[in-house]
C-alpha cells in the first residue's frame, strides 16, 4: 500500500474510539456520584480553552485575538470554577472522622 | 516545541481526563479523579501557551476568568451547585461559538487554508450549533434550577409547552441545517449563512429545554 492516509481519517478513528471509551467509563458510575460526575464532565469540557488560546494566539490586537481572548476568559471561569465545584461536592463523600463539630454546608 | 511534541502532550492530557472520569465511578477514587482532571487541564493549557504569541492578553483573560470562577465556586451554597454548573456550562457553549467565529474570520490562525475546505466547514457548523444550543439551553437550565420563574416565564420550573411546539422545533432544526449546508457548500466566508445558522441554534437551545421540568434539569 503506497497511498498516504488523509489525517481526517485519523481524527475519525480517535473520535469513534473516544465514544467507546466515554460510554464504558461513564456507564458504571454509582447514582450517588451522578451530580459530581456532571460537574467534572463540565469542568473537562472547558478544555475548549485550548481552541480559544489558538484563536487568541496570533499576535496583534485584531478582532480575532480579542474575541479569542474573551473566549479564553469565559472558558477559564469554567476551568477553575468547574474543578473547584466538583471538589466541594466530593468533599461531602469523605468518610466522616468521628468529631464533635459538624461541617457547615 | 514541535507540533508532534504538542500532540503527544495532548495525549497525556487526554489519558488524564479519561482517568479522571474513571475515578468518579467510585467514592474512594473520586477525589483523586478530580485531581487528575485538574492536572490534565493544566498540561493542555501550558503546552498550548508554549505555541501561541499573544501571551499577555491571554494570561490576563485567564487571571480574570479564573478568579471569577474560583470566587463564585467557593461562595455558593451547596444547594445551588447544580444551577452553578449549568451557568458555568453556558460559558463553555458561548466560548465554542466565539471560537467558531474567529475561525471563520481568520482561518489562518488555525492553520486552515482560506477559503476553507469543506471538512473544516462541516466541523465549524457542528461546533457552532452545538455551542449555541449549549449556551442558551444551559441558561434556561440555570434559570429553572435557580427558581427564577417568577422573573421570566421561560425560567419556570413547570414545563413550558405550547401547541405545535415539536413541529416548530423540527422546522427550525431543518432550516438551521439548511443554512449549515449552504455554509458547507459556499466558496467564500459565507457570514450570512453562518450567522443565521448560529442564531437559529441559540433559539433552538431555548425551545428544546423549556418543556423540561425543573426537577429533570440535569439534562
Amino acid at each position: 500500500m503506497t497511498e498516504a492516509i488523509d489525517p481526517t481519517v485519523f481524527y475519525l478513528i480517535v473520535f469513534v474510539l473516544a465514544v467507546f471509551v466515554g460510554y464504558h467509563v461513564i456507564w458504571n458510575v454509582t447514582p450517588a456520584l451522578h451530580t459530581p460526575l456532571m460537574s467534572v464532565t463540565n469542568a473537562i469540557s472547558s478544555v475548549i480553552i485550548v481552541g480559544a488560546l489558538l484563536a487568541a494566539g496570533p499576535a496583534g490586537g485584531d478582532f480575532g485575538s480579542i474575541v479569542g481572548a474573551v473566549a479564553v476568559g469565559l472558558a477559564a471561569v469554567n476551568v477553575f470554577g468547574g474543578f473547584l465545584v466538583t471538589q466541594r461536592m466530593l468533599e461531602m463523600f469523605r468518610k466522616k472522622q468521628p468529631k464533635s463539630g459538624e461541617k457547615k454546608h | 516545541m514541535s507540533g508532534n511534541q504538542v500532540a503527544l502532550w495532548y495525549l497525556v492530557a487526554s489519558v488524564l481526563f479519561i482517568l479522571a472520569l474513571k475515578g468518579l465511578s467510585h467514592p474512594e477514587s473520586a477525589r483523586r479523579g478530580n485531581l487528575f482532571g485538574m492536572i490534565g487541564m493544566a498540561i493542555a493549557v501550558v503546552v498550548t501557551m508554549a505555541i501561541v504569541e499573544n501571551r499577555v492578553m491571554i494570561i490576563l483573560a485567564i487571571a480574570i476568568g479564573g478568579t471569577i470562577g474560583a470566587i463564585v465556586s467557593r461562595r455558593v451554597e451547596m444547594t445551588q451547585m447544580p444551577e452553578l454548573v449549568a451557568a458555568m456550562h453556558s460559558l463553555v457553549g458561548m466560548a465554542a461559538v466565539l471560537i467558531a467565529i474567529t475561525a471563520v474570520n481568520n482561518p489562518a490562525a488555525f492553520g486552515i487554508p482560506d477559503p476553507m475546505p469543506a471538512g473544516n466547514r462541516l466541523e465549524l457548523f457542528i461546533g457552532t450549533f452545538v455551542g449555541a444550543i449549549t449556551f442558551s439551553g444551559s441558561v434556561i437550565a440555570f434559570g429553572k434550577l435557580a427558581g427564577l420563574g417568577r422573573h421570566f416565564r421561560l425560567f419556570s420550573s413547570a414545563p413550558v409547552v405550547f401547541p405545535g411546539q415539536h413541529l416548530l422545533n423540527l422546522a427550525l432544526a431543518l432550516v438551521m441545517i439548511g443554512f449549515g449546508v449552504a455554509f458547507f457548500l459556499a466558496p467564500d466566508k459565507a457570514w450570512v449563512a453562518f450567522g443565521v445558522m448560529t442564531a437559529i441554534a441559540f433559539v433552538l437551545g431555548v425551545l428544546i429545554i423549556i418543556p423540561i421540568g425543573g426537577a429533570d434539569m440535569p439534562v
